[in-house]
């Protein structure tokens, strides 16, 4: 990939801001950006207010805020803001690792195949999973996140192993690999809605509208549990990954196991995806804008790019919902829309870059 | 000291054996050039030196101990490779990519500005220190493979007692620093490596290597001195051109002239 670094400047040293501090930026800014979610909707609450009700709930006071009030930010609002950005967080890292592992700035978690795996994992579970579920009661909420995963790790090991040939990851056989595990999953989708009973039918559907506004605090910790694999097994890979833009052979000589680690980040990818695809329905493509938009900021290095990808996937994920249910109003925009517009242009600008010749990103 | 040893080594790829029955012991301190024919095997043998590959027939030592059982770790602090084409697109600077080649945290400290410092060292020592902020991207064929034999150079690190093998390392060089890599290549010998150099051109390995392996049709045909192997009758069956070896006008070394067989 060239990145805008060394585009603007083809003979200059590279110069790149400092990872921790670019890092504090991003995490001040989902910090603001999580309060003013918090407090925008129907009825608008100020930041200080949203503040108070954060600093009461740890015990301390920061003034008085309507009973009312601190319900619909505690209650309501803040589910789901936090959900989203444990589910931008999760496409963000999951984006960075796997980009690295293949090492081409193509490969999206809805590109490849973790999400449309994870998707399928959860309507095979909706369908057929109503005996455990009576089994197993307790732990209904973690089933479908599980069964996301498994579908996400199995069309993702299908798509990788497709597209590598003589220990090279071709960048072309990933996107057909993609296509061709997303088009077996919407067909097996389409044969477990066919075979549904309207109970199921209406959970499908209910589940594939793909909202975030689901969300409730346990939901946030069902999902928050299994992206916590994701979001901090990823970044000890970093040296890994970095050693591998070197190429497979390379990062072998200088003691880098491919295989684990790729498999690594294949299983901490489908956890992290398969759990927001089964809280919130597939949301495309912050895999792919952010990582993108990361490495062109801060550099290829994964220990800084790793963390700024997630930080950067909370941040879009948290302002995307925030637009998507305050733009029209009070009708709510599927999340994946507003996503998707911004990411599927960066999608055009790499392939015109010709990333998609190349295996290296 | 007998640093690596290969042993009867074969590798096959189907039916077909790309290397034969190949034996080459390489000492401390000692500069090989493994030379032949296009598709000859040079590059298979190394890799199976490298221990890259499983190995259809014998057996590759480092110190005694054969490579295929060391996990890739210690493999990594004993042994260097330098690719042949090495391809690398991501944006890093130059630093960064001999900074990646430093693979013993013990020896280089953690910290990184020392990580910083000896990478800077090693690229210097190779006469890039100038390239090192810049994009690895925007560097010439010869000016990146330099910074990978920096990168290389910062693995093997200041201690001697290692492998270092080198794949076509002058292939994108003019004269000038084809001889400088190889001199590089010289004075790792002479820090207590054993180097084992893949070169096409003849002179140069009769100039730098204490010896010359001959490779042909995968077998070892001929490992000796220069002057043991560079023979005219032997290299024209090998490669099958016209050869002629003229003691080079500078004392030390010889020039190597081919020309097409006349048929």
């Amino acid at each position: 990939m060239i990145d805008a670094v060394a585009a603007a400047a083809p003979v200059g040293d590279v110069r790149r801001p400092d990872g921790g501090r670019a890092l504090a930026v991003l995490g001040v800014a989902l910090a603001a950006a999580v309060v003013v979610a918090a407090g925008a909707g129907a009825v608008s609450i100020a930041p200080g207010d949203v503040l108070a009700v954060l600093a009461r709930r740890a015990g301390l006071d920061l003034g008085e805020v309507s009973a009312r009030d601190e319900a619909i930010v505690w209650s309501i609002r803040l589910p789901r803001v936090v959900l989203a950005a444990v589910v931008g967080a999760s496409l963000g890292i999951a984006g960075a690792a796997l980009q690295g592992v293949v090492r081409n700035p193509l490969a999206d978690p809805g590109l490849v195949g973790v999400s449309s795996g994870a998707a399928l994992g959860a309507v095979v579970f909706l369908v057929l999973g109503d005996p455990l579920v009576a089994a197993a009661p307790a732990l209904a909420t973690w089933l479908l996140p599980a069964a996301a995963f498994a579908g996400g790790v199995v069309t993702t090991s299908i798509a990788v192993a497709l597209a590598r040939v003589d220990g090279r990851t071709s960048a072309i056989n990933l996107i057909l690999g993609g296509v061709a595990v997303t088009a077996i999953a919407a067909a097996l989708m389409g044969l477990c809605i066919f075979v549904a009973n309207d109970a199921q039918l209406r959970s499908i559907t209910f589940w594939s509208l793909g909202s975030l506004g689901a969300a409730t605090w346990s939901l946030v910790g069902v999902v928050a549990a299994f992206a916590a694999i994701a979001l901090v097994g990823l970044p000890a890979l970093a040296p890994a990954l970095d050693r591998l833009l070197l190429g497979e052979v390379e990062a072998r000589h200088l003691g880098v196991d491919v295989e684990r680690v790729s498999r690594r980040v294949i299983v901490a990818g489908a956890l992290a995806v398969g759990a927001g695809v089964a809280a919130c329905g597939v949301i495309g493509f912050v895999g792919l804008l952010v990582p993108h938009l990361m490495r062109g900021w801060l550099g290829p290095a994964h220990a800084t790019l790793l963390p700024a990808s997630a930080l950067g996937g909370a941040l879009l994920l948290v302002l995307a919902d925030l637009g998507a249910r305050t733009a029209a109003a009070p009708a709510e925009l599927p999340v994946g829309i507003l996503t998707a517009l911004a990411g599927a242009p960066v999608l055009l600008v790499l392939v015109r870059r010709g990333a998609a010749r190349e295996v290296a990103p | 000291m007998t640093r690596l040893v290969a042993r009867a080594v074969t590798v096959r790829a189907g039916e077909r054996a790309l290397v034969d029955g190949a034996s080459l012991a390489v000492a401390a301190g000692e500069v090989v050039a493994l030379v032949g024919p296009n598709g000859a095997g040079k590059s298979t043998l190394l890799a199976a030196l490298a221990g890259d590959r499983p190995l259809d027939g014998g057996e590759v030592t480092f110190d005694g101990r054969p490579v295929t059982a060391m996990p890739l770790r210690e493999l990594a602090r004993r042994r260097a490779v330098l690719p042949q084409r090495p391809a690398l697109a991501a944006s890093y600077s130059a630093l960064e990519v001999v900074m990646l080649g430093l693979v013993d945290p013990v020896r280089v400290g953690g910290g990184d500005d020392a990580r910083r410092i000896a990478a800077r060292h090693h690229l210097d020592a190779v006469g890039v220190g100038h390239l090192a902020g810049r994009a690895y991207p925007t560097l010439s064929g010869g000016e990146q493979q330099r910074v990978q034999l920096a990168r290389v150079l910062a693995q093997l690190g200041e201690l001697g007692g290692r492998v270092l093998l080198l794949d076509e390392p002058t292939a994108a060089l003019d004269p000038r620093h084809q001889h400088a890599v190889l001199a590089r290549a010289r004075r790792a010998a002479e820090d207590g490596h054993a180097v084992v150099v893949v070169l096409h051109d003849l002179s140069l390995a009769a100039r730098w290597a204490d010896r010359i392996a001959l490779l042909h049709r995968g077998r070892l045909v001929r490992v000796g001195s220069p002057e043991e192997v560079l023979e005219r009758s032997l290299l024209r069956a090998v490669f099958e051109v016209d050869l002629d070896l003229i003691p080079h006008p500078g004392g030390r070394g010889l020039c190597v002239v081919s020309a097409p067989l006349e048929s």
